[in-house]
Formats: structure tokens, C-alpha cells, sequence
């Protein structure tokens, strides 16, 4: 999604819209099958390699990790068995490391888990979280992050970096799952080494401590540790006899003479305790992670950012009211000249009162001639309120008079400059001399008397005489601003 | 007659049909214009839903040679019932010609059946050189309604009224540069009254539209959100050596800073515009003010970008692994002393070695180490309020604005806190707590979520309440 940060929300709408659209969509889908269906749409061949090399990735930290776990838990095991046929096999060594260490560091995991909701809660749990987390692998991500491939890096960066907060809980079940993983491969590989060095090799187990413990006491440990397994193997529960003879001293001489098969007989306990106590933890724990790792890439995908207005644009309607082409205007912008002095007209006009004007008032057709500096020979009525027979009889009464009188047709200044106009124009230009005068007079007429022309006005009549393209036609401007 | 309501948008020359189309269609690209004859050709605006026609406005060029053009009717005619067929055969017979090219382009969509929208300007006084194209409409036959476009005033409405009520069964005043969402929807209806074929189609449509205009409230608030949120939370930062000067940056640092907000400001403007298809607009503002003056911070890092409490942990978890080796390797002989005294080895090593790495280079090139310049994030308190009362405001001027309209935008404001009183109290208490969490980028995903909401709310309310 954030390849759509620079397009517009119509493509954005018209693109999703058409995904829902589409033929194969799934009928009435729930949101996540809607919202699913549409990242298949939208996968690309370089989305796909990525995820492809990313799985690989993925694949090969969990064998780098399997193997590593397998081989500490090799190691582990050879160090604790230590054994050169004379000393015996330490248990309170065995039980430290392989139990005690184990269910530590196991219930240490456990308090790292635990969501941040809870721990606020419990006193001195999240300052132990937030100390653990200074030890996490994850911490390392930035580091492992600059021996990446620069693809790879840059994918996975960019969605860690922008939407810390919805792949937190992904980033965090992953490195559980990676560690459990590697926690279950040191166990397994642990029990396979006890196996393999219990059947391979005859081995002393023996207990010895500086500290004044009583057998009684060892007796209950142990019985606590064979609580899960001793109803069904209870032989393997080591008893208090075992327990008594398998004791040893540093001193040789004040060691209890016993049979050498009698120490042997701790394998299924020590076993039994690191299969309890270290493997089946694990894996339990390996489980629930893979599932917690699963809620959390299905919580990512119910809770990125955008996925509410993606959803509005998948299910709502593209409403497209424009034009599909537009009409280009490319009409010169006409100045209007409406502070320009009118020179005096010298003689006097053939009046044509286009625009329908009352004239009864004389005071008013005075005042026009006073202002627009002209004087009437002549006046007719044509265009508005006459019929069409009306401006043929007005151009054929004009053509009886002097071919070169100049005429001046007195228009609305308000009303737009029309065809019929222009053909009337054009009819009295076939009459009389092509050198006649024919001035346009807007004018803009209230209650009977003159006032300002508006200059939008005045420049759609220059437009029109311009348009005309005869030099012989112009605007008369009336400085009626002066009268009104 | 045809499925698809069409309306003929028709008229004198100059009387605002193409704003009307503009404002209707929500298209600012048409050309709109004081010069009269803009409009050349018819042009079709359909009203497409999941590229489905509901409607389709149809704008034309005005009538130039009317009084001639009923002549040559009414010279054809006998009979009344007649009308209709010499509206068309007018049409077919000057069609093609260089004669009556605006009266056949205009007939063209009436006669195959577009209604009629006659279009007047209530701000110019009514003459009777209207009658002889209010005539001919009439001839066609065709549904039709008047709609007085009052351009600049409203003086001669009433005198219009009274002159169009004649001709046409609806009147309605309708200004396409001032109007609102909701007239322009209250026009569309009465369009759909003109014909009972033409209702239910036009409700869809009107019903659409309302569903878009929620839909691009709500992806305004969503864009305003993380603008917002992204703005508050912006800092720069440039690595520099442990030799360099850093105030000789700092300058530098803070207008690209400047810029980038600028930029991302502009783009969520862009954004909304988009949105409320205003994709041609122009704004006049004041440039945002970044409140704190002291947005200047200089830290060490170390390797790749650590910082030294990182680099110390790091070293201590390699040394306590190193330890751990060796525990294993002697049976736990050691009792873990080799994991613990390696971590500490590890950890306290690095803690008093990182300015020394700090000044090396690998193979003298790559530096180990050196300064970090940060400029931002604003931590002001106010900063969120600018940043959404500017928001605010330019989304509820675009969002109103006609798409007639051609004059810029202007966004500035004479008091900057307006808004802010205009909320209620429920809605103030939400904003101060927004704003306390994004000035101190607390939560950055669940603040914008709830920003998100909050605004959807405000816009919604604004709408409602608009003056």
C-alpha cells in the first residue's frame, strides 16, 4: 500500500472498485476474504520474489538455528558427561544444568511473553521485561539488517520502520518462535546424546555435594521431579536405596562400596527429567508461539493502516459526473478601453434602436447624443420587439438615404452581442459604401436614465466588433458615468 | 423517448449554462466565461455509477438567431400537434449547413428526447427577446424547467419569476457560483419531477451522491490524520564526524525541515482537493509557523547507528556467548562465571571504547562513529491546533466550493481560533487529549486512528452546521 501514497484517491477508487468488480471476485465475501482477494490482484511479479526470497531467508534461519541449538546441546551434553570410567557423572551437576538452568531460563521466557498489558500491572515485571528485552536477538535486527541483500532490506525495513506498531507483535512471536525453535534442537540433540553415551558407554551416576544434604532430601526432590511420569514408569522413580548408594565422597576410603550396574540405573530418571523438563516445554512453548505468530500476522492484517478506506473503496460505488473532454477556449483576452476619451462623431448618426429602448423620454435620447457626442439624423427601430419583415424594411429605407451616412445601432450593453445581430451587420454593409461608419452603442439603460457601462460589458462588444474584422465597425463608448 | 434521463442545459448566450454544468457535474475543468459563445459545441456530462449512465447533463451553445429560427417554425407549421415534428425537421434541414449552427446543436439532444433546462440571469432584467426562444423550447415539447441563475445579484428575479412561470411548470433560483452540496442535490430531484420515467433514476443518482460526499469526508479526515500526525512527529537527522562543526549545518537542516513540512502540507492539501474534485485550484496562504525555536539537538552515535548504551549491550550479550562457550566446553564446571564475566568483559569494554571506535574509519573511509544533527519533531502544544485548524479550514472550503468558481482560494485567516470555538465540549475535550498525544508522538497509530475518528465527526458536524 505505501506504493499508493502518491496516487489520487480517484485512481486509488477506480483501480480497487474494479477488483470487486471483476468477474471471478468471490459473491458476498467477508472482509478478509474481500481484502484477500484483492492482494492477489494486486501482487506483482517483484512482490512475489520478494516473498520468495524472504521465505527463503526465513527457511534458512530456522536450519542455522536448528543446527546451532543441535550442536550447543552436543556440546552441553559431552561437557556434563564427562566421564573417565573412575569419577562418577555428577546428577546435581546434571539436574543444575539440564533442569534447574533449563526451567529458569524457560520461565524467564515466559515473563518476556507476557504482553505489556499484564506485566504494567505486576509490580516489578516490566522493568524484568524491559531488562530482558536488552538481551533479546531481536535487538540485533538492525545489525543483520546491513549484511542483507539491499531488496530484501529495504522491503522489510520499510514496513518495520513505517508500522513499527502493527508488525510489533509479528517481530516478537518470530524471534520466540526462532528461539524456541533452537531451545527444542539443543533438547532434542541433548537427549539423543544421553541416549547415544548411555547405550555407547557404561556410566556412574552419583550425587555429591559439600553440603550437609540428607539422601531423605534428595529422595524428594526427586520424587517431585518423577511426579509427571511416576504412575506409569515407577521404576524409573529412583528410590531411597539408589539414592543412598549412589552418594560418594571425595575421600576414597569413606565412598560406599556398591555394585557398578546399581549407578547406572539413574539413565531413565536423568532421561525421563530432561525430556519433561527441557524438551516437552519447548515444544509446548515452540507450538504456542507458532500460533501466537499466526494471531499476530492475522491482527497486522485486520489492523493496517489504510485497510478501512481500502475497504470503502472496494465496496463503494466509482461516481464519475465529468466531462470526458473539455471544449478549449482560446479567445484573446480583449482590454477594455472604457477610460478612453470618445472623439466627437462630425456627422450626425442614422440611429437604429436595436435593443428595444423606450425613446419617449426625449430628455433621454438628449442626453445621449450630449454625452456621446453625436447628433441624430435619423432614427429606426429594429431587432428587439420587431419582427424580422420589420429590419427588412429598416435596411431598405436606409439604402434610400446617403450611401455614406455613418449609422449607429443602439444596443443593450447587458445582453450579449447575438448572430442575428452580427446578420443584420452584415445586411447593412451590402447597402451604401463600404467606407460607412457604423458605430456600436451600448448602453445601459435604468428608470429611464444612462448609466455606467460594466467593463465586462463593454469588452464583450469590443470582442464582437473585433470578431466582425471590418475597420469600419467600432464601439462608441458613452461616458455615461458622467450623466448618471 | 429515451431510457437515460438527459438534460439539455439551454439558454441565452452568457447566462451562466456552463457554470450550472460545472457546479452540477462537479467539473472544474469547464470552460467557464464572461464572454459569451464559450460554449461552441454540446458537451455531455454523464453521471456514470460503477460506469453505469444514471444521467447525463448536456451543455450547449446559446441561442444566437432565435426570432429567425421561430420564423422558419411557424412558416412550416400547420397545426399545433405539428410543433414537435418542425423542432426536428428544423434540425434536419440546417443540420450540416453554415447556417443556424447553435440552434441544431442546441435542438439536437431536446429532440431525442433530453429535457429541458432553461437557464436565465436573475442579476439582468428580463427582455422579450427571451419569448422567442422560451417559444421554440416550448414547441419541442420536450419536459422542461427554469432555473434563474442570479449572476452577481438578485434584483430581477422576481420579474424573471413572473415572466418564466409562463413558459415553464418549475422555476427555481439557483446560483452556480454560491450554491451548496445540498441545493445542488435538491436541483437534481427537481429534474427527476420533470418526468415520472426520470424520478427513480434521479434518486439513485442523488443517493450516490450523498454516499460519495460521506465517502470523501471521510477520506479527508483520513488524509488530514496523517498529515497531521506525520507532521508532528518530523525530525531530520544528518550524521556528521566528531571534527565537524555542527552549528555550520544547522541552518541547512532547518529549511529542508521548513520544506518538507511545507511539502507535506501542500500534498494533503492536494490530496483534498482531489478528493472534492477541485483538481484545477489555486490557493493564496501564509506559510505555516513552526512555533518552537529550538528544534536544534546534537547526540554521539557509534557503530551502525548505535547508540553507546545499544553498543554496550550488544557487546556484553557477544561476550556473555563467548562465556557461555566456555562454560559448556568445561561441563559447567564454571558454574556460568564465564558467561557473566564475559558479558561484563564485553559490555564495560565497549562502554569506555566507543568514543575510540567513534574516531575510526573502516579501511579509513567508512566512519565508525561520529555526530548526530537532529532538527524537530515540534513538540509545541499549539502546533497540532495550527496544523489542523489550517486542515480544517482549507477542507471546508474546498469541500463548499462550487466547481464553477475560477477565482484562487484563498485560506487566509483573520482569526486563526475560530474553529476551535465553534466545537462543542465533548468535542474540544477530545481534541486537547489528541493533541497532547501528538504533540508528545505518544501511540502514533492508535493517536491518528482516533484523529481519524474525531475528524470524520467534526467534518460531518461542520457540514450540517455550515452558515
Amino acid at each position: 500500500m505505501s506504493r499508493d501514497d502518491d496516487l489520487e484517491y480517484s485512481e486509488l477508487h477506480s483501480r480497487d472498485r474494479s477488483i470487486t468488480l471483476t468477474t471471478d471476485a468471490p459473491e458476498s465475501p467477508d472482509e478478509e476474504g474481500q481484502l484477500s482477494y484483492w492482494l492477489s490482484k494486486m501482487v506483482t511479479p517483484a512482490d512475489q520474489q520478494l516473498a520468495a526470497e524472504i521465505d527463503s531467508g526465513h527457511r534458512l534461519i530456522r536450519i542455522g538455528l536448528g543446527f546451532l541449538g543441535a550442536l550447543f546441546g552436543w556440546l552441553t551434553i559431552i561437557g556434563l558427561f564427562q566421564y573417565d570410567g573412575q569419577n562418577r557423572v555428577n546428577l546435581v551437576y546434571l539436574l543444575l544444568v539440564l533442569v534447574v538452568l533449563q526451567l529458569s531460563l524457560t520461565g524467564l521466557t515466559l515473563i518476556a511473553m507476557l504482553p505489556q498489558s499484564l506485566t504494567r500491572w505486576l509490580p516489578g515485571f516490566h522493568s524484568f521485561q524491559q531488562l530482558l528485552r536488552w538481551f533479546s536477538p531481536g535487538r540485533l535486527q538492525k545489525l543483520f539488517s546491513r549484511f542483507m541483500p539491499a531488496t530484501e532490506r529495504d522491503g522489510i525495513l520499510q514496513l518495520l520502520g513505517r508500522q513499527q506498531k502493527i508488525y510489533a507483535g509479528i517481530g516478537k512471536w518470530q524471534v520466540f518462535s526462532w528461539s524456541q525453535l533452537f531451545a527444542v534442537a539443543f533438547n532434542l540433540a541433548a537427549l539423543i546424546s544421553v541416549f547415544g553415551l548411555i547405550a555407547s558407554r557404561d556410566i556412574a551416576f552419583g550425587w555429591s555435594s559439600t553440603l550437609d544434604i540428607d539422601p531423605d532430601a534428595i529422595l524428594s526432590v526427586t520424587n517431585m521431579l518423577s511426579w509427571p511420569w511416576h504412575a506409569w514408569l515407577p521404576a524409573s522413580v529412583p528410590d531411597l536405596q539408589l539414592i543412598e548408594t549412589s552418594q560418594y565422597f571425595r575421600v576414597q576410603n569413606t565412598a560406599v562400596q556398591v555394585s557398578p550396574e546399581v549407578l547406572g540405573h539413574w539413565w531413565p530418571f536423568v532421561m525421563l527429567s530432561l525430556l519433561f523438563y527441557g524438551l516437552l516445554p519447548r515444544l509446548l512453548l515452540l507450538m504456542f508461539c507458532k500460533v501466537q505468530l499466526g494471531a499476530a500476522y492475522a491482527h497486522a492484517f485486520q489492523h493496517f493502516p489504510g485497510r478501512q478506506e481500502l475497504l470503502t473503496r472496494l465496496n463503494s460505488a466509482v461516481i464519475e459526473t465529468r466531462a470526458s473532454e473539455h471544449e478549449s477556449n482560446t479567445d484573446a483576452f480583449i482590454s477594455a478601453s472604457d477610460t478612453e476619451k470618445p472623439q466627437r462623431i462630425s456627422e450626425a448618426l442614422i440611429l437604429i434602436n436595436w435593443a428595444g429602448f423606450e425613446f419617449d423620454n426625449t430628455k433621454l435620447l438628449d442626453d445621449l447624443m450630449s454625452i456621446g457626442q453625436f447628433t441624430k439624423k435619423t432614427m429606426f427601430k429594429a431587432g428587439i420587439n420587431c419582427r424580422l419583415e420589420d429590419d427588412e424594411q429598416v435596411i431598405a429605407e436606409i439604402s434610400k438615404l446617403d450611401a455614406g451616412a455613418p449609422i449607429g445601432l443602439i444596443l443593450k450593453a447587458w445582453e450579449p452581442p447575438l448572430g442575428e445581430l452580427a446578420d443584420f451587420i452584415a445586411d447593412l454593409r451590402k447597402i451604401g459604401s463600404p467606407q460607412r461608419m457604423i458605430y456600436l452603442l451600448p448602453l445601459a439603460i435604468k428608470s429611464q436614465a444612462l448609466l455606467r457601462v460594466e467593463n465586462n460589458d463593454l469588452q464583450e462588444w469590443q470582442r464582437f466588433a473585433q470578431q466582425l474584422a471590418d475597420p469600419w465597425i467600432t464601439v462608441h463608448t458613452i461616458m455615461s458615468g458622467d450623466a448618471a | 423517448m429515451s431510457l437515460i434521463p438527459r438534460f439539455a442545459v439551454v439558454g441565452h448566450p452568457n447566462k451562466g449554462k456552463s457554470s450550472i454544468v460545472a457546479t452540477l457535474a462537479l467539473d472544474d475543468s469547464v470552460s467557464v466565461a464572461r464572454s459569451s459563445g464559450t460554449t461552441r459545441h454540446s458537451q455531455s456530462f454523464p453521471m456514470k455509477v460503477d460506469g453505469r449512465i444514471l444521467y447525463e447533463l448536456i451543455d450547449t451553445p446559446g441561442f444566437q438567431r432565435a426570432r429567425k429560427t421561430l420564423a422558419w417554425m411557424q412558416n412550416e407549421a400547420e397545426k399545433v400537434h405539428d410543433r414537435p415534428e418542425v423542432v426536428r425537421r428544423f434540425v434536419d434541414h440546417w443540420q450540416g449547413t453554415d447556417q443556424f449552427i447553435d440552434e441544431c446543436e442546441l435542438l439536437k439532444p431536446i429532440i431525442n428526447g433530453a429535457g429541458i433546462i432553461y437557464v436565465v440571469d436573475g442579476s439582468r432584467p428580463y427582455g422579450t427577446e427571451y419569448e422567442a426562444e422560451m417559444e421554440i423550447l416550448r414547441w419541442s415539447g420536450q419536459p422542461s424547467m427554469a432555473l434563474i441563475n442570479p449572476i452577481g445579484s438578485d434584483e430581477y428575479v422576481e420579474e424573471w419569476r413572473a415572466a418564466l412561470n409562463q413558459y415553464f411548470r418549475i422555476t427555481r433560483v439557483f446560483n452556480a457560483m454560491t450554491v451548496e452540496f445540498q441545493k445542488r442535490i435538491e436541483i437534481l430531484n427537481a429534474f427527476g419531477q420533470l418526468q415520472e420515467s426520470w424520478r427513480q433514476p434521479l434518486q439513485q443518482a442523488v443517493g450516490c451522491l450523498a454516499e460519495m460526499r460521506k465517502n470523501q469526508h471521510q477520506q479527508a479526515a483520513a488524509e488530514i490524520a496523517k498529515m497531521v500526525t506525520k507532521m508532528c512527529a518530523f525530525k531530520l537527522e544528518k550524521k556528521i564526524s566528531t571534527e565537524a562543526e555542527p552549528m555550520k549545518y544547522q541552518s541547512a537542516l532547518a529549511s529542508k525541515f521548513f520544506n518538507k513540512l511545507r511539502k507535506l502540507e501542500a500534498k494533503c492539501r492536494r490530496q483534498v482537493q482531489a478528493l472534492y474534485q477541485h483538481t484545477h485550484l489555486h490557493s493564496q496562504e501564509d506559510a505555516i509557523e513552526l512555533l518552537d525555536s529550538d528544534l536544534f539537538k546534537l547526540k554521539d552515535w557509534y557503530l551502525w547507528g548505535l547508540s553507546k548504551i545499544q553498543l554496550s549491550a550488544i557487546s556484553a550479550a557477544a561476550g556473555a556467548t563467548a562465556g557461555l562457550a566456555v562454560d559448556a566446553a568445561v561441563g559447567g564446571a564454571s558454574l556460568m562465571l564465564g558467561a557473566i564475566s564475559g558479558g561484563i568483559l564485553g559490555g564495560a569494554g565497549s562502554w569506555f571504547m566507543a568514543d575510540k571506535i567513534a574516531r575510526k574509519k573502516i579501511s579509513g573511509v567508512l566512519p565508525l562513529g561520529g555526530k548526530i544533527l537532529t532538527f524537530g519533531p515540534v513538540t509545541n502544544r499549539n502546533f497540532p491546533y495550527v496544523l489542523l485548524g489550517r486542515a480544517l479550514y482549507h477542507q471546508r472550503l474546498v469541500a463548499g466550493r462550487p466547481h464553477a468558481q475560477r477565482d484562487a482560494l484563498s485560506l487566509k485567516q483573520q482569526n486563526q481560533n475560530d474553529w476551535l470555538n465553534e466545537l462543542n465540549q465533548q468535542q474540544r475535550k477530545q481534541l486537547d487529549k489528541l493533541c497532547k498525544c501528538l504533540s508528545q508522538a505518544e501511540k502514533p497509530d492508535e493517536t491518528r486512528e482516533n484523529l481519524v475518528l474525531w475528524l470524520q465527526k467534526t467534518i460531518s458536524f461542520s457540514e450540517i452546521n455550515r452558515p
